[in-house]
């Protein structure tokens, strides 16, 4: 009897400490364990979400990516005070101690946002499709794929060489896993075919995306599928494989995807009344039909009133305004995007950007947004692939489009050399993107030795930012 | 069988000469004839329901042969019948007496008539228990119970009690032997019970070593653990627990607070055998990482607790230090333990004790060293304060100085310190009833402690109640303790007592018509007014603590226990700032704060501890080899919630409730929650053979849920080894030494006072921003899921000594590696995060301690003695291995360092004092400074000296050095315990030398003081340079820069503090109170802080002064 007594205590004390681990297992209350969140559809949801919000962080699209350091780079500001934390980047010195805090912030930010993307990734693929609704799971995964690819890209367009001369050379990390290990730093080449298989991958998942024309699906999670212009959208997947693929100068895919977004009938043009409206309140003055990819950033308002006024930071010279849009040539002063997105101030003798202006009654669809990628740059890829394979005579047509929707009713001639388009091409892209950050990487693509409106000598090394100290000290 | 009688008839002798009395009256000779061949006659004998006597006779008359017999043993008045014919004589006795208890033996000539012998048969084997009482009647456990010349022994439990199963036989003798008491030898009689009170020997060592799970006789246990009697603590400090302990044991140290000095509401910040962890610069620990354990009654308490326990309940405290004592506690070890046991219900009838403390709380301010108002406006003038080149300018200073010079010829001097100091009477009371039998037993408690702040309205008010319960029925036994505390604690409204130090003298307090002074300009504020306008800072908390403990024996020598302990605390507090306060004066009318004067920021939190264990003790006795084993399984969760809200605008200063406020503060309530679980099992093993060598063993599997799911099982040991040479025949009797017993150990701890959820991988809700009307969530760090605890390897070398009859000594060398600190790592941003929690850094922490009593005089018959006791430590620090983020962390405390351009107070702090720097070899308690040369007497300017040698007079980070060490050489305590014909007289000091202090105060209020506005140290007037020439201790008096670490004031700390005395004395040796009711009437006089020898002069107690406390207290037990 005593021996049993014994022997059963015995058993009890190990079964309790084998079922101890999960006991030991515990779920603080103001945080969500990993494991739990991904253990329903709102949690991969409110994962993606969160990536989406971390976007709009001030050092990411929120600002640094759109237009803050990047535009600065790109010189679309002329007359940032020697107080601002950009004058130093603004004179491409990446030493000043600002100017690194600008840049590791972009890195960090960053590589955070593909952190998280790479646990829900990681989650996604494994996850059991029981859980979801429809076809969120796809959908989800897909905005993940192409998210990575996105921001991959961007830092690659930062801290890779560029293209042009330095394909094979060391760029960044293409992190795909979430943890402590290292990536390691990959060639130019290297990274961009890993983001043109994230595309991939992206671009199948979201077939089943319903702002896509040929899906054949439609029952989708209504609520979820709202304002799909906010989300990485199919269209947002082919406009940046385009992208990729022009700055691989793989011309005849990039044409293709260029097509395929030219082609849909979502995203129109923004109807000029909308632009033109007498009602300043209510004039459009993102193009938001023409926004295929935009982040929601409900602080937008003031953070444009703080960055875009008579006595702001951001701000180009009246002088320099008006090379931009060549407003001393016949038909081009009454361009919309000079007309109605810019304001000169005539007590300050400022003229600075109205683009991301969000005046207090604006109507919903075009407030709060921010524009990262736009119908019209398939245009312009279309237009430079034209342009490299089958000539200039094909070419023109898309930028003659382009510019009639935005009042230049004078039509580029067909018998432009080659050199000369291209050059309409920088100048529609100088015009089309403020506030959008694709300037810069348009100088650092086409290997420009000089940058308009930058006085002082540009050194083409400044199209390389420097990579943290702390990323290659504890590499 | 006679010399049983007889033996027992000497228990007392008047009986014994009765019987004797009787025994010779009684004897009847019947006839003396010489027989000769009787055996071979054959005789008959036929009678029928005839006496004994006359069958007796009638066989005489027949042989010839004389009968002899005792009257008092043999009855011949019982009737026989026999029929025998021709039978020898020896054939008819036989018959004869065959029916009776009697027989016969033939002696000499005659023929004797005995009781019949019992045959040589086997002792009678009964079962024996019993209780163990040492003199004061409470219970003893671990004593040895041993029947003497057998190995058969037990060893008495936690309430003293001991059983033998049927194997002791009677008139057997049991020997009851404890260390440091007198062996009781007692024969086993006819009772079953046998209680035995021991007595203590002279000199007495220690007896049991209570570990919190399970109690190991001190002679057999080769750990080093320090067990203090509740009754020694009591003598060095009536009052609290935690400044008993440091006066007893110098190697648990109570880091003094020179900035919140003797305030009654600051927990005390306590280490054992030094600094293990890296500080707490990120928050990664929850509270001081170096916090030992304290286990109270078998369970994990908080020091809140410990600090507010009624210190009349405590039995007994022990401190685990090394390897062996502690192991068994695993990864939350690592500090060392504290085990605080209570006092258990004792047996008998109904008593009573009663306690009063009467508390006097003097403020101590020898320390400050200001000027009065002349001395100040001298200085002030020195300063420079009063010149200008601008002659405008300087008509209006000349005016601002006579006015004060006005003010100090009409005498103001105002003493600003006194203002918000008192002398109150503390109180605490506290009853004690306690009584039953062997089978249930009670305990009641009542305590109340109201401790007096010397500051106004400072104070802290503790009610507590206990009830024990104790049962027992066959094997089984419980005991159920109840404990409910209720705590009530108010921070004084006269602020920072700093503020009152820097109020100029020559300001006066009161105007003419006697009204406060609000304002003296200058943004300067009288700190009394703020008192005027009220306000709330209190705090309280209740507490329920409900322990049960459950034993049960279903044979000798195996005991199965279990305990379940819950804790439940609820805290508040409440932080209310009027509208009027100084702080809004400046709000005027028209601003849109005016609205949201008074602040009002009320707490609440929640904890609840829950532990459950069950364990298995067996002890295994013989021949020589004795065996304890124990395996304990235990599981604890530990919860705790807080949560904070601050409500802005309170119209009216009467409306000091939270409802009445007019909005939320900016931001989010502030909050947090944090639920640990902790699962083990642990198995320790304590051998000793003949007692004489000696082995402890110890295992603990550790299950924690704040270790990484990769690593959720710690696994921590223990060995040691001892060996008792007083045991060994060649000591034994020695005259030298009565005590020689060397041990060893070494095993590995751990230490987890770290946040709760650093190794859960997590997401965290975005709730400030909203993503198109979608809540996102982000993850909160890179957590480590391979995180672990913080492992010491504790080594430990020691010897316990007696010498003389008169002398213990107790020695311990130690040397206890910390590894796997939790340490920052920087790691590569590209990961997604730039730091990541590891285990990485290393500190070594070595030294020795030595304990030491002496009794000097003794006299038992007339209570005399003279007892002196001497202790000492050691221990030195040293940081082995920091990760980058540490090295990091230098640098940026360097460039704080150097900025000139700091105007913040709390940063200049950073500038003003040396902080902690992680460097490699170097030890965390370093005083870092830049070696000076003092003073320049041609221009007053301190030159510094480089690090290439060079002299400068530019402070630069880069030159800081280690300029001392603030962790002393040497520290201890000395006491003397003297007794006098029932007076008891106690001495206690504590010392320190070796060591290091920056003086900061000093700079502080000298130097880097703003002359213009505050008071400042006298030595500001005295000794700061003002002339050419004239060498000077201390810079410029014109020199308003900040006077950054400096070696000039890193000065040699040796200091002898006259840390307590107290005296008793038990009127029951009073012929008056001998007769009454009491048992115990004592009264005692106690006073604690009562002088300081020190080679530095600091201003200590800068935010709240430090106090000295008289106290009367009386005890009285009936």
């Amino acid at each position: 009897m005593r021996k049993h007594i014994t022997y059963i205590i015995i058993i009890a004390v190990f079964l309790s400490l084998f079922s101890c681990n999960k006991w030991l297992d515990i779920s603080p209350k103001t945080e969500i364990k990993e494991s739990e969140n991904f253990s329903n559809e709102q949690g991969y949801k409110d994962a993606l979400t969160g990536v989406y919000l971390l976007l709009t962080n001030s050092s990411l699209y929120g600002r640094d990516l759109s237009y803050g350091l990047v535009d600065v780079l790109g010189r679309q500001y002329t007359d940032i005070p020697s107080s601002s934390m950009y004058y130093y980047l603004s004179n491409y010195d990446y030493s000043n101690q600002l100017s690194i805090n600008l840049i590791d912030a972009v890195w960090n930010s960053a590589y955070n946002a593909i952190a998280n993307l790479n646990t829900l990734i990681s989650y996604i693929d494994d996850a059991d499709p029981s859980l979801f609704t429809a076809n969120n799971q796809e959908i989800i995964k897909g905005e993940a794929y192409g998210l990575r690819a996105f921001i991959h890209f961007d830092l690659l367009r930062l801290f890779g060489p560029s293209v042009k001369i330095g394909a094979d050379n060391l760029a960044i990390p293409y992190v795909k896993t979430m943890g402590k290990e290292l990536s390691p730093i990959l060639t130019v080449n290297q990274v961009i075919d890993l983001i043109i298989a994230d595309l991939q991958i992206a671009e199948d998942a979201l077939k089943f995306d319903p702002i896509y024309e040929h899906s054949t699906i439609n029952n989708w999670d209504d609520n979820w599928m709202r304002n799909r212009e906010l989300k990485f959208n199919y269209y947002a997947v082919k406009l940046l494989q385009a992208r990729v693929l022009l700055y691989k100068k793989d011309y005849s895919a990039a044409l293709s995807a260029a097509e395929e977004v030219i082609g849909q009938t979502t995203y129109y043009w923004t109807p000029s009344s909308e632009i033109t409206t007498t009602t300043v309140e209510n004039r459009n003055r993102i193009f938001a039909q023409e926004m295929i990819f935009g982040l929601n950033i409900p602080s937008l308002r003031d953070d444009y009133s703080s960055w875009f006024s008579s006595s702001s930071a951001l701000l180009k010279s009246d002088y320099y305004w008006g090379q931009t849009y060549e407003t001393s040539l016949t038909g081009y002063g009454a361009d919309y995007r000079y007309v109605y997105l810019t304001y000169y101030d005539p007590t300050a003798y400022k003229r600075y950007s109205l683009k991301l202006q969000q005046p207090e009654s604006s109507i919903s669809t075009y407030s709060r947004r921010l524009p990262l990628m736009r119908f019209t740059e398939a245009y312009y890829i279309a237009a430079e692939c034209k342009l490299k394979t089958t000539g200039v005579s094909e070419a023109v047509p898309y930028i003659n489009t382009v510019r009639s929707k935005r009042n230049i009713m004078i039509e580029l001639s067909l018998d432009f050399t080659e050199a000369q388009l291209q050059n309409e091409i920088f100048k529609e892209y100088m015009k089309e993107f403020v506030c959008e950050g694709q300037l810069f990487y348009y100088y650092k693509r086409t290997d420009a030795s000089s940058i308009m409106f930058y006085g002082g000598v540009f050194s083409k090394n400044k199209y390389v930012l420097p990579i943290p100290l702390s990323e290659l000290a504890n590499r | 069988m006679k010399k049983i009688l007889i033996r027992k008839k000497l228990l007392n002798p008047k009986v014994e000469k009765r019987l004797k009395h009787l025994f010779m009256t009684m004897v009847v000779v019947l006839l003396i004839l010489p027989i000769t061949g009787y055996s071979q006659e054959k005789i008959s004998l036929e009678l029928t329901n005839t006496t004994l006597k006359t069958a007796l006779a009638n066989l005489k008359a027949q042989s010839g042969v004389n009968f002899v017999y005792n009257t008092k043993e043999v009855n011949d008045e019982i009737y026989l019948t026999i029929q025998a014919v021709d039978k020898t004589l020896d054939a008819i006795l036989t018959e004869l007496l065959k029916s009776t208890p009697y027989t016969y033996e033939k002696i000499k000539d005659y023929i004797l008539i005995t009781v019949k012998k019992q045959e040589k048969k086997q002792p009678v084997l009964k079962s024996i228990s019993g209780v163990v009482l040492d003199e004061e009647n409470i219970p003893m456990t671990g004593v040895a119970v041993i029947l003497e010349g057998t190995s058969t022994g037990r060893a008495t439990d936690i309430d003293g009690k001991y059983q033998f199963g049927n194997n002791i036989p009677e008139g057997g003798i049991l020997v009851f032997s404890f260390l440091g008491y007198e062996s009781q030898r007692k024969v086993v009689g006819a009772s079953s019970v046998i209680d035995v009170k021991m007595k203590k020997k002279e000199m007495e060592i220690e007896g049991a070593i209570a570990t919190g799970m399970f109690t190991r006789r001190a002679e057999s246990f080769t750990g080093s653990a320090v067990t203090i009697k509740g009754d020694d603590l009591r003598r060095v400090a009536n009052q609290n627990l935690i400044i008993g302990i440091k006066n007893m044991d110098p190697s648990f140290v109570v880091t003094e607070n020179i900035e919140f000095g003797s305030d009654p509401n600051k927990l005390p910040e306590i280490q054992m055998r030094g600094q293990t962890s890296i500080p707490n610069l990120r928050g990664d620990y929850e509270g001081n990482p170096n916090q030992p354990l304290f286990i109270l009654d078998g369970f994990e308490t908080t020091i809140e607790k410990v600090y507010d326990l009624n210190i009349n309940l405590i039995q007994s405290v022990t401190l685990l230090k090394d390897a062996t004592a502690k192991a068994i506690y695993g990864s939350k070890a690592a500090n060392g333990v504290v085990v605080i046991e209570t006092i258990p219900p004792a047996q008998g009838r109904l008593k009573v004790s009663y306690n009063a403390v009467f508390n006097i709380n003097m403020p101590d301010l020898t320390s400050y060293n200001l000027c009065n108002a002349a001395q100040k406006l001298e200085a002030e003038v020195l300063a420079d304060k009063y010149y200008s080149p601008n002659p405008l300018e300087q008509a209006t200073l000349n005016e601002q100085y006579n006015e004060l010079y006005k003010e100090v010829l009409r005498g103001v001097d105002s003493y600003w310190l006194s203002q918000p100091l008192r002398t109150d009477i503390g109180q605490q009371h506290s009853a004690y009833i306690y009584g039953g039998d062997d089978a249930m037993r009670y305990s009641a408690s009542i305590g109340f402690n109201r401790v007096q702040g010397v500051m106004k309205g400072s104070d802290r008010k503790t009610i507590s109640g206990n009830v024990s319960l104790f049962y027992r029925w066959k094997s089984l036994s419980f005991r159920n303790s109840l404990s409910v505390d209720n705590n009530n604690s108010n921070n004084s409204l006269y602020g920072s007592f700093s503020e009152y130090a820097n109020m100029n003298p020559y300001w006066r307090i009161y105007d003419e018509n006697g009204l406060l002074i609000k304002s003296y300009g200058n943004n300067i504020y009288n700190p009394l007014y703020d008192v005027t306008v009220g306000g709330k800072d209190r705090s309280g908390y209740n507490m329920i603590t409900e322990n049960f403990y459950g034993e049960w024996s279903p044979i000798d020598n195996l005991k199965i226990t279990a305990r379940l302990g819950i804790a439940i605390q609820n805290s508040e507090s409440e932080e209310f700032k009027p509208s009027n306060h100084s702080s809004y004066l400046n709000i005027p009318v028209w601003d849109d704060r005016y609205i949201t004067r008074g602040q009002f920021t009320k707490s609440s939190a929640k904890l609840i501890n829950s532990a459950l264990d069950a364990g298995i003790n067996y002890t295994l006795y013989k021949n020589k080899h004795v065996l304890f084993t124990n395996a304990i399984f235990s599981i604890s969760e530990n919860n705790t919630e807080s949560y904070a809200i601050t409500v802005l605008g309170f119209p009216s200063d009467k409306l000091d409730y939270i409802g009445a406020g007019n909005n939320y503060a900016e931001g989010k309530p502030i909050g947090s929650e944090s639920t640990t679980r902790a699962a083990g099992l642990t198995i320790a093993m304590n051998y000793s053979y003949d007692n004489r060598y000696l082995m402890d063993f110890s295992w603990r599997l550790n299950g924690s849920s704040q270790f990484g799911s990769k690593n959720r099982f710690g696994k921590f040991w223990s060995a040691g080894i001892g060996w008792n040479i007083h045991n060994e025949a060649f000591m034994i009797n020695s005259d030298i030494m009565q005590m020689l017993k060397l041990r060893a150990s070494i095993g590995y701890t751990g230490s987890q006072n770290f946040s709760a959820y650093q190794a859960i991988p997590s997401y965290n809700y975005i709730t400030n921003q909203i993503y198109n009307g979608d809540m996102g969530l982000v993850i909160s760090s890179l957590a480590n899921e391979a995180l672990k605890w913080q492992r010491q390897l504790d080594r430990n070398i020691g010897a316990d000594l007696q010498l003389f009859k008169i002398a213990t000594l107790r020695l311990d060398f130690y040397s206890n590696i910390t590894k796997d600190l939790l340490a920052d790592i920087s790691i590569a941003p590209s990961v997604g995060f730039s730091t990541y929690k590891e285990n990485l850094g290393e500190t070594l922490n070595r030294g020795y301690q030595l304990g030491s009593s002496f009794r000097i005089f003794s006299d038992n018959t007339n209570q005399r003695y003279i007892n002196i006791n001497f202790n000492l430590a050691h221990n030195s620090n040293k940081v082995r291995k920091i990760s980058e983020a540490l090295k990091a962390y230098n640098d940026a405390v360097d460039a704080m360092k150097e900025d000139y351009a700091m105007t913040n107070p709390s940063l200049l702090k950073f500038q003003r004092d040396p902080s902690i720097r992680f460097e490699e070899g170097q030890s965390l308690t370093s005083i870092w400074a830049v070696p000076s040369l003092g003073i320049n007497p041609v221009n007053g300017r301190e030159v510094f000296v480089k690090r290439d040698g060079t002299t400068t007079y530019e402070w630069s980070a880069a030159d800081q050095v280690v300029c001392g060490d603030s962790n002393p050489k040497y520290n201890g305590n000395v006491g003397a315990t003297i007794g006098w014909g029932g007076f008891n007289l106690n001495f206690a000091f504590t010392y320190r030398f070796g060591g290091q202090t920056y003086n900061s105060t000093l700079v502080n209020k000298i130097e880097n003081v703003d002359i213009n506005n505050h008071n400042v140290d006298l030595r500001a007037l005295t000794h700061r340079w003002n002339t050419p020439g004239v060498e000077a201790k201390f810079k410029s008096i014109r020199d308003y820069t900040t006077t950054k670490t400096t070696s000039r004031f890193v000065e040699d700390l040796n200091e002898f503090l006259f840390s307590s005395i107290s005296i008793d004395y038990d009127l029951c040796h009073l012929k008056l109170f001998r007769k009454s009711v009491f048992e115990r009437f004592k009264i005692n006089f106690n006073m604690n802080d009562i002088g300081r020898l020190s080679t530095v002069r600091v201003e200590r107690g800068t935010s709240y002064p430090f106090a000295r406390t008289f106290s009367f207290g009386l005890q009285a037990n009936f």
